[in-house]
């Protein structure tokens, strides 16, 4: 008997150890070119257009191009931008959002049922962005909303809305309805029913779906590219431009990649909870 | 709550307050702009030249059919949406039933696994952009060990959507993953220990519990997916700027080049709309398989 459980041991063991080795490449494949920009960030200049990737082995890492980066004045512009743009349209999206889910989750409307409103405004989010550029870029520009925080705000908040409406619905639907309830009997309105009892146990879920807006917004690029072309760029437009105004410059556009994905990243990871529920519009719990 | 008594007249009017001003948003920035673009696609308006658009019925309609560059972006679309798609449900599904193992190594793997789909587009198509490079790129190193040489992702016309539909595959399996893994987890345990009882395979299981008790899933993540696939612009943009000549242009990025290059803003309309119809049954597949599983 013994004679026979070694080479079972040690067959399991190899298994284990091809199925680690395994996982390792499957995370090599996805972390890879994050590495690779972030090494490339580290790159003096004239190591940019190489194919050296080991620090201190293959070449001599230098804050150089991050000294520059950050002190390009168009960084801080395009950082600030990012920043105003993605918590408005986010907080917009979840103030014009937040009302509506809650009317749609907990009153029945006569004339239109409920699920019909909810499903309107989920197709909303079904129309391709291609039909929307011609009329976002008219609009904006008769009203004077070219190249403004408040035109690039207005377009995204239009595209997060249906998907904040439609998510948050969701979580007021998994309260109980016995607190709001007891609050109304006790002669509360609906407004404070709303108020003072849904809204602080939804709470976490809100902080989520104004996550999702907020790194959808952060990430987007196409009506920025539209809608912008100085005072209101973000990261995503510089680093797309990046070819076009100074010949391509690997390590800079690189920095701005790495300066571009941690905020969206981070905010992920910590939501990830609730990541497939709201990426899935509530069809996966 | 609808049933509770009647209370001070405000009351009645509040779940209309409340989903008023997001209605009126809707109205105003998306019902209305969609409207005037439909308008729009009947008339001819050269923005910088024309002061007014000009009347000129279905002829933008008719131009489009005949428009090669059009039809090209049309195909490069559906082929990328298609491709993609359906390359990222097989990983995701892969990846989501491989790495479902005990222990916090998994469980940061698991984590990992999802990095791709919430950074930047524009940011990782610049870091395939440098990988693909003929002389430096090193991905493009590793490949020539196999195929001998460096091979032109970006600037063979032949090559040139397949690199696009290589990273939409890199980025959004996470996608396919993220779904299929939480569905995976959530699974009952007991169909399982049962099968196992009774002796069942690894693959048996699979193929014969999980799958089918994750086809649903499956199904709106691959409509989600396959819809989002077919608006694809930031890795076009970046990666081959539509090129080689303009044999890998999307639609998305067409009717942007039309808009803001050709700025023919009536023809960049109606090719959005062609569009928008092409896709129309697939936003209907979709919101039904949503609404069926809705409450309320």
């Amino acid at each position: 008997m013994v004679s026979e459980t070694t080479p079972v041991r040690v067959a399991k063991t190899i298994g284990r150890i091809a199925a680690l080795m395994f996982t390792i490449l499957i995370l090599v494949w996805f972390l890879f070119p994050f590495y690779w920009s972030f090494v490339t960030s580290f790159k003096h200049p004239t190591d940019w257009l190489t194919s050296k990737f080991i620090p201190f082995v293959d070449f001599q890492p230098s804050l150089i191009t991050w000294d520059r980066t950050l002190n390009l004045p168009e960084t801080q512009r395009a950082l600030i931008n990012n920043i105003v743009i993605s918590t408005s349209t986010a907080t917009l999206a979840l103030i014009l959002g937040t009302p509506a889910a809650y009317s749609l989750a907990r009153f029945q409307f006569k004339r239109w049922k409920n699920r019909d409103i909810a499903t309107f405004i989920l197709s909303l989010r079904m129309i391709p962005p291609a039909v929307v550029i011609v009329p976002f870029f008219i609009i904006m520009s008769n009203l004077n909303l070219l190249d403004t925080w408040l035109g690039i705000i207005f377009v995204h908040t239009t595209f997060v809305l249906p998907f904040a409406v439609w998510i948050i619905r969701e979580f007021f639907l998994d309260l109980p309805k016995e607190y709001e309830e007891a609050a109304l009997i006790d002669g509360g309105s609906y407004l404070t029913a709303f108020l003072k009892i849904a809204l602080p146990l939804a709470a976490p879920g809100l902080v989520a779906a104004w996550i999702f807006c907020q790194v959808f917004s952060w990430n987007e690029f196409l009506f920025v590219l539209i809608l912008s072309y100085s005072k209101s760029i973000t990261l995503p437009w510089i680093i797309a431009s990046g070819e076009h105004s100074r010949g391509i410059e690997w390590g800079l556009i690189s920095a701005y990649t790495i300066l571009a994905i941690i905020i969206p990243i981070t905010l992920a990871i910590l939501i990830r909870k609730y990541l497939a529920r709201g990426l899935s519009l509530g069809v996966v719990r | 709550m609808g049933s509770t008594v009647k209370r001070f007249r405000l009351d009645n009017y509040i779940p209309i307050l409340l989903i008023a001003p997001c209605l009126g948003y809707i109205f105003f920035f998306t019902i209305f702009p969609a409207a005037y673009s439909m308008a729009l696609s009947l008339f001819s308006w050269h923005f910088l030249t024309e002061e007014a658009p000009t009347f000129v019925g279905i002829d933008n309609f008719v131009k489009a059919f005949t428009d090669l560059r059009f039809l090209i972006s049309l195909r490069n679309t559906f082929l990328i949406g298609v491709m993609a798609t359906s390359i990222e449900l097989l990983l995701g599904l892969f990846l989501a039933l491989y790495l479902n193992k005990n222990g916090l190594f998994y469980s940061v793997a698991r984590v990992i696994c999802l990095l791709p789909m919430m950074a930047t587009p524009v940011g990782i198509s610049w870091s395939w952009r440098m990988l693909f490079n003929e002389r430096y790129g090193l991905f493009n190193k590793f490949v020539s060990l196999f195929a001998g040489k460096a091979l032109p992702f970006l600037s063979d016309p032949s090559l040139a959507v397949f690199s696009i539909i290589f990273v939409d595959v890199w980025q959004w399996t996470s996608f396919m993953f993220l779904l299929t893994s939480a569905a995976v987890q959530s699974l009952p345990r007991e169909p399982l220990e049962a099968a196992e009882v009774f002796g069942a395979s690894e693959w048996q299981k699979i193929r014969y519990i999980v799958l089918p008790m994750i086809s649903p899933v499956l199904l709106v993540a691959f409509l989600l997916r396959f819809l989002e696939a077919l608006k694809i612009f930031d890795p076009v943009f970046v990666l081959t700027g539509g090129g080689p000549g303009y044999s890998s242009e999307t639609i998305t990025f067409y009717t942007y080049f039309v808009t803001m290059k050709f700025w023919s803003l009536g023809y960049a309309s109606a090719i959005a709309y062609i569009f928008y119809a092409l896709t129309f049954i697939l936003s209907l597949m979709v919101i039904v398989q949503i609404r069926g599983r809705i409450r309320g």
